[in-house]
């Protein structure tokens, strides 16, 4: 697909634009107390969940992914973890990885769609 | 009065009240001269007393320091020293004239005093006194030849005269005294350099410049401008081959630098001297983007460019390129980097087809066209291509088509900020300047931490008079602990206050309205002032260009547009006031309440009365937060020791506005207009305006003149022109002289003709145009007020021929119709109201009455308030 995706913070400066997607998007409306709640919990929970979830779904349906990988600063103990639940591994260190953050060096955890004697083929990327 | 010489004691003493005041230790200083004044024998001593009243105005004491330095001048008429401080006094509170003949007058009595020579040149380039400056500069170089300061200043003032030669003569010799090895780099040489060759190119000499450049390369470090200038003496010099060579290095160093174009163009002589092209001089012109685009992949310019140049289906196949490129990618000024293409009907079609099918086959298929295949389109293209078409409709003035993109485009993306900023300027542009705040303030409340959106909301709401609403808006980025006003004031931030100017304006508020064209003049003035420490600054940083354009900068500063506008809309304001002054306790305008209805005159004094107690409160708490902060400044004031500036006059809205001599004071704004703003012909007309009322004809002749030749056809021109031309014949006891040149000059313009028929032809001339039929009725009814009905006619014609049935010119025949230009004509005004509010449904000003919306009643956003989706028209 063409296009960028970036992502950003919610904050309280931007918390409105949430609002409006919830409003649009959802059925339901929230009350203002959610979204205070949002802004202090920091991260959505469960939604990095939902999200690879979603596209582990989606690489299912499509069937022709042999694998997924991505790079995790190998100081980000929190994110290996989470990925290693979803039965991602570490098959790789890279260093200088990252250009503008220390430590440099990234793990590149992969995980294995296919049955266990699939080649690498058509790889899909998914940075952290 | 016979000078006393101080003994060894007390001369010591008073050496140490100078280096006291160099190094600004104000009360030692003063204990000092208190120790030598107490002294009977010299407790008149002129030099000494002067100091005391130097060091009084370093610490605020402004009265008193004029006292001591006037009597220690009066004690002490020949000495250097007196004189030297007096002028130091004076350049303190800005009176530099004043200052200047003091320091004439102390070197007339010590004249190689260094540093009076120095202060003197310093006041003297201030006050642009070139000759008088290149002569003290002189005079320091000829005491001190081995500073490089003296050579430089006094080339600079060669330099600034223009004398070129001898400006270069001396950059030269001071060059070769210069021990720079020549292979390393040394900033300060690099810009002597540069500055050298800047006055070669002044000076027309183009191949010593290119000598010059070459020679002394590898010592400058901007090496960009070196590229520069020889790609541009190449041209000059007609050596165009090189010079081509040059601008494609430039352009692989920066494609993106439209000059560099142009350079390579005139260099393949392949630039357009007139609309005619010979069709392969075309060619040959799009092939060098062609090529550059190869080279240049990502660079938008050699995209761009082409445009203007390519004609029919050239222009649509590259057009089509060119937007899907960009729409892909989602580029958002996409249609502000295509707009300058909109002088051309059939440019503007074209882009219209383009636009129009990618948006019908983007809603079906996700790709542009439905004959294609690849990969599809993101969604985020459908909503560029909306985006797109809303401004293209904006532009066009079809307005509700333009809604309905903008509201496709939030229907699918309602969160970007950009879709509602369009939408509110789209009702701006109706005319509905309510549901444009609305809007606009819809698009702050989705990023709060935006201060462009957040002032953008800010303008638009001082465009709709809500001036107490703009403020708190401007509140939420302004610093704590003072009003938004103050420190938006502080800040020079005159975007703001040019628009306050307006809005007051148009509320009636004269008294605030002068008073922001004189916080704006203020700034105008803080920035020439400012200079001052720059003459010696980047003479001692060799920043030579710098210096130079900075000095140029500041001779043309009024010229910039928030000084055109404070100072137009403060001669409008001075001549209404002088047309109808404002008495006692009658602050709101005088309405002429013979154009209203009983209904709406009993609203419109209830409304009246309201307003004026409310305003009465708003004085006095404003009244008390000045005493408030009065008390606090006073106190700042009393706590530091630092040199006071000159203090300025607070501006009192209620004084302004109650000026007794207003003419007078427009002339003041008038000034630098006629300086610096001559070729803009409402300078003249504002000109004319000012001398109709003061009956000084042969400055209205001079006026209208000068406006006559910027454009004959203007319509406020030609309503000058007629009561001008009343005026001079209503008056029969001018002298001589005078009625003689009126009369010639005037023939050149009139030849012949009376005013009525003049009036005719002008109106036949132009019958096309609102505007002018507009200015042509209001001075058919000027001439002979039996035509009133004929002139209501013409000037609210609204038939098919007419061009310009525009928000903006409506909106001024109604007005028109309000003030008495047409007399008594309240139903004729309902009966344009009703007309014009049938052509532009959505116009707020033609809306009846009773829906007037109140302005506490539009909703706006608060945090935590419950949101509305957008509302469809």
């Amino acid at each position: 697909m063409k296009g960028r995706i970036e992502l950003g913070d919610v904050t309280p400066h931007n918390i409105k634009q949430l609002k409006r997607l919830n409003q649009v998007i959802f059925p339901v409306s929230y009350n203002d107390k959610f979204y205070k709640d949002v802004l202090e919990v920091g991260e959505l929970a469960k939604l990095g969940t939902k999200m690879l979830n979603h596209v582990l779904n989606i690489c299912e349906k499509d069937g022709t992914f042999d694998n997924i990988y991505l790079h995790v600063q190998i100081s980000n103990e929190s994110a290996i973890d989470f990925y290693r639940k979803f039965g991602f591994e570490i098959i790789e260190t890279k260093k200088n990885y990252y250009k503008r953050i220390e430590p440099a060096d990234a793990h590149v955890l992969q995980k294995n769609l296919k049955v266990p004697s699939g080649q690498n083929a058509d790889v899909q990327k998914t940075d952290n | 009065m016979p000078n006393v010489q101080l003994p060894p004691k007390e001369s010591n003493l008073f050496k140490r009240i100078l280096k006291c005041y160099e190094q600004k230790q104000y009360k030692n200083g003063l204990k000092f001269c208190k120790m030598i004044l107490s002294n009977p024998k010299f407790a008149e001593h002129g030099e000494t007393l002067a100091m005391k009243g130097l060091t009084l105005n370093c610490l605020g004491k402004k009265e008193e320091a004029y006292e001591f330095v006037r009597k220690g001048l009066r004690n002490d008429v020949k000495s250097h020293v007196c004189w030297h401080v007096y002028g130091l006094l004076q350049r303190s509170d800005k009176k530099y004239d004043e200052a200047i003949k003091c320091y004439r007058n102390a070197l007339k009595l010590d004249k190689d005093n260094l540093q009076i020579l120095r202060d003197l040149s310093l006041l003297q380039i201030q006050m642009r006194d070139l000759e008088g400056y290149r002569e003290t500069r002189y005079q320091l170089l000829q005491l001190r030849p081995t500073q490089r300061a003296s050579w430089i200043g006094y080339a600079i003032a060669y330099h600034l005269l223009k004398d070129y030669d001898m400006a270069l003569k001396l950059l030269e010799e001071f060059r070769q005294t210069q021990q720079v090895p020549p292979n390393k780099m040394d900033y300060e040489y690099s810009e002597l350099i540069l500055y050298q060759n800047q006055v070669m190119r002044e000076a027309d000499l183009f191949q010593e410049s290119l000598e010059h450049i070459e020679t002394y390369e590898k010592q400058i470090c901007d090496k960009r401008l070196v590229e520069e200038i020889k790609g541009e003496m190449l041209l000059k010099l007609g050596r165009l081959k090189e010079a081509s060579e040059v601008f494609k290095n430039l352009i692989d160093r920066n494609a993106e630098n439209w000059c560099y174009y142009e350079g390579l163009e005139k260099a393949l002589q392949l630039s357009s001297i007139g609309s005619f092209l010979p069709h392969g001089t075309l060619e040959e012109r799009l092939q060098i983007y062609e090529e550059i685009s190869k080279q240049h992949p990502r660079a938008i310019s050699p995209r761009r460019l082409p445009l203007n140049l390519a004609p029919g289906e050239k222009f649509r196949e590259l057009m089509d390129k060119f937007l899907r490129v960009n729409f892909s990618k989602g580029c958002p000024p996409l249609f502000t980097t295509l707009k300058s293409l909109y002088y051309s009907t059939e440019k503007i079609s074209i882009i219209q087809e383009l636009v129009t099918n990618y948006e019908a086959s983007l809603k079906t298929c996700d790709f542009f066209s439905p004959y294609e295949h690849g990969e599809k389109e993101p969604p985020t293209t459908l909503l560029w291509v909306q985006y797109f078409l809303a401004q293209h409709f904006d532009k066009l003035g079809h307005y509700s088509l333009a809604l309905d993109y903008i509201n496709a485009a939030i229907a699918g993306t309602p969160t970007l900020i950009e879709l509602f900023y369009m939408k509110a300027k789209i009702y701006k542009h109706i005319g509905n300047l309510r549901e444009a705040v609305k809007w606009m303030d819809e698009a702050q409340s989705l990023d709060t931490a935006d201060r462009f959106i957040n002032s953008k909301c800010a303008k638009y709401m001082l465009r709709a008079n809500m001036i107490k609403e703009a403020e708190e808006m401007c509140s939420k980025f302004t610093r704590e602990g003072t009003s938004a006003m103050e420190n938006l004031n502080e800040m020079q931030c005159m975007w703001f206050q040019t628009e306050c100017i307006s809005a007051y304006q148009r509320l009636g508020r004269y008294g605030d309205a002068l008073k922001k064209c004189h916080e704006v003049e203020r700034h105008f003035f803080e920035i020439t002032d400012d200079q001052f420490d720059f003459h010696t600054y980047c003479m001692r940083k060799m920043t030579l260009r710098a210096y130079v354009d900075l000095l140029r900068l500041e001779d043309i500063l009024r010229r910039h547009a928030f000084y055109f506008k404070a100072a137009r809309s403060a001669i409008e304001i001075y001549l209404k006031l002088y047309d109808n002054p404002l008495t006692g306790e009658n602050k709101q305008q005088e309405i002429n309440s013979e154009n209203l209805s009983a209904k709406e005159l009993k609203k419109m004094l209830s409304k009246q009365r309201r307003a004026q107690k409310k305003a009465k409160l708003e004085e006095e708490r404003k009244h008390a937060e000045r005493e408030r902060q009065q008390k606090n400044q006073k106190k700042k004031r009393d706590d530091e020791e630092e040199e006071a500036s000159g203090l300025k006059e607070e501006l009192i809205p209620e004084k302004l506005e109650r000026i007794e001599n207003p003419l007078e004071e427009a002339i003041k704004f008038l000034i630098p207009l006629k300086n610096l703003v001559a070729d803009n012909i409402d300078t003249h007309l504002l000109a004319f305006e000012i001398y109709f009322r003061k009956g000084k004809f042969l400055l209205m002749l001079q006026s209208v003149k000068r406006a006559f030749a910027i454009n004959s056809n203007n319509p406020w021109l030609h309503e000058c022109l007629i009561k001008f031309s009343k005026s001079v014949s209503n008056h029969s006891n001018l002298p001589d002289i005078v009625s003689k040149v009126l009369s010639q000059e005037m023939q050149k313009i009139f030849v012949n003709k009376d005013l009525e028929s003049f009036n005719e032809d002008f109106l036949k001339h132009n019958a096309a145009s609102l505007q002018h039929l507009l200015s042509g009725a209001k001075m058919m009814y000027f001439l002979d007020k039996s035509r009133q009905e004929k002139a209501i006619a013409i000037a609210t014609r609204l038939d098919e021929t007419i061009k310009d049935k525009n928000v903006k010119t409506l909106i001024k025949v109604s007005e028109a119709l309000l003030d008495g230009s047409f007399g008594n004509c309240n139903s004729q005004y309902e009966e344009y109201r009703m007309a014009c509010h049938n052509l532009l449904p959505f116009t707020s000003a033609f809306l009846p009455i009773v829906a007037e919306v109140d302005s506490h009643t539009v909703a706006l956003n608060h945090t935590g308030s419950c949101d509305v989706l957008a509302n469809e028209i």
